[in-house]
Order: structure tokens, then sequence, then C-alpha cells
């Protein structure tokens, strides 16, 4: 039981650091000086909210939230791609 | 006990890594601060959380997201990175060599 509570508790405490860092890193992308800076902080944002996902899905047993956290892994890599490729100018070369 | 060990590693990569993101110059050293760290504790919290919970479904599911992290994440910074490059982005001054053009 006391081993059960202190996961409980190290898993809300990673949740506030990253909902923390989160919040530091939309500063990037509200005030980013070029449009790949606002993607980095994007991305970054992306991957801290999957690792939320997970954690939740741990503390309340919702198996569902692992498969919304694999789709929004992969859409975010196909989101940063799609954007990356825009930049370069298209799929020309 | 180890798991707990992984959780506080990660957590400190994570707040280092947000640092990064603030305080760099240019977009090739947010990049390496954002990737870098960003991979690094997702996979150190994953890979805590597996241990703790032994091995179940739900565990193999999180395994099979830290694989995926751990080889898509890099593919995107390596090709946001390349973009800006050929956007033409310059590197801040202090930069000592631009190997790529």
């Amino acid at each position: 039981m006391a081993a059960a509570n202190l996961l409980v508790t190290s898993i809300t405490v990673m949740v506030i650091v990253l909902v923390v860092t989160s919040v530091i890193c939309l500063f990037r992308v509200l005030f980013g000086p070029s449009i790949a800076d606002r993607i980095v902080g994007l991305n970054t944002i992306s991957t801290k909210v999957t690792i939320i996902l997970v954690l939740l899905a741990v503390v309340y047993k919702r198996d569902v939230l692992l498969d919304v956290a694999i789709s929004f892994a992969m859409l975010n890599v196909i989101g940063s791609l799609a954007v990356s490729k825009y930049l370069e100018g298209g799929f020309n070369d | 006990m180890i798991e707990y060990v992984l959780f506080l590693g990660g957590c400190v990569i994570m707040v280092l890594g947000a640092v990064g993101v603030i305080r760099f110059p240019d977009v090739y050293t947010r990049l390496h601060a954002s990737t870098k760290c960003d991979t690094g504790g997702a996979i150190s919290i994953l890979a805590g959380i597996a241990l703790s919970l032994g091995l179940t479904m739900t565990s193999l599911k999180i395994l099979s997201i830290l694989l995926l992290i751990f080889l898509l994440n890099p593919v995107a910074s390596h090709a946001l990175a390349r973009a800006a490059h050929k956007y033409g982005i310059k590197p801040c001054d202090k930069t000592v060599v631009d190997l790529y053009g």
C-alpha cells in the first residue's frame, strides 16, 4: 500500500514538472523569432504531452490512453516532417 | 528502488532541456537542447514506469511507446535542422565552423 502511494505521489510530481516545463517551452512557441523555433517548441511540448498521457493512463488504470499516446507520438513526427518539407520547398529535389 | 532514480533523472533532464530551449541563442542550439534532453528524459521516465509495473501488457505498450520516441524523435529533429538550413536561417555569431553550407 505504501509502495503504491509512493508511486502515485511521484507520478503526480512528474506530471507537475512536465506541465511547468511545457509552459516554459510555450514561450518559445509564442515569441520565437523564426518559424523553425516555433516548430522546435511544439515538438518538445508534444513529446511531453505523450509522457503525461502515459503517466495518467498508469494512475487511472485506463489502457485506452496508451493507444492515444502511441498515435499522438506518430502524429507529432508526421507533423514535424510535413512542416520541414514545406520549409525546404516541397518534394521536388 | 531504481525506478525512482530514473524518475528523478528524467525530471532533471526535462528541466535542463526547457532551460536550454529558452536560453540558447539560435535555432540549431535550441534543437540540440530540446531533442537530446526530450528523448533522454522520455526514455528515462518511461523505462522507470515500465520497471515499476513489472511484465504486463501495459508495460509492453509503454515499452513500444519508448521505442517509438527513441526512433522517431531524432528523425524529426534532423529533418527540421536540414530544413532550417535550407530555408536560410543563419547560425549565431559565435559559430566556429559551418560544414553544411
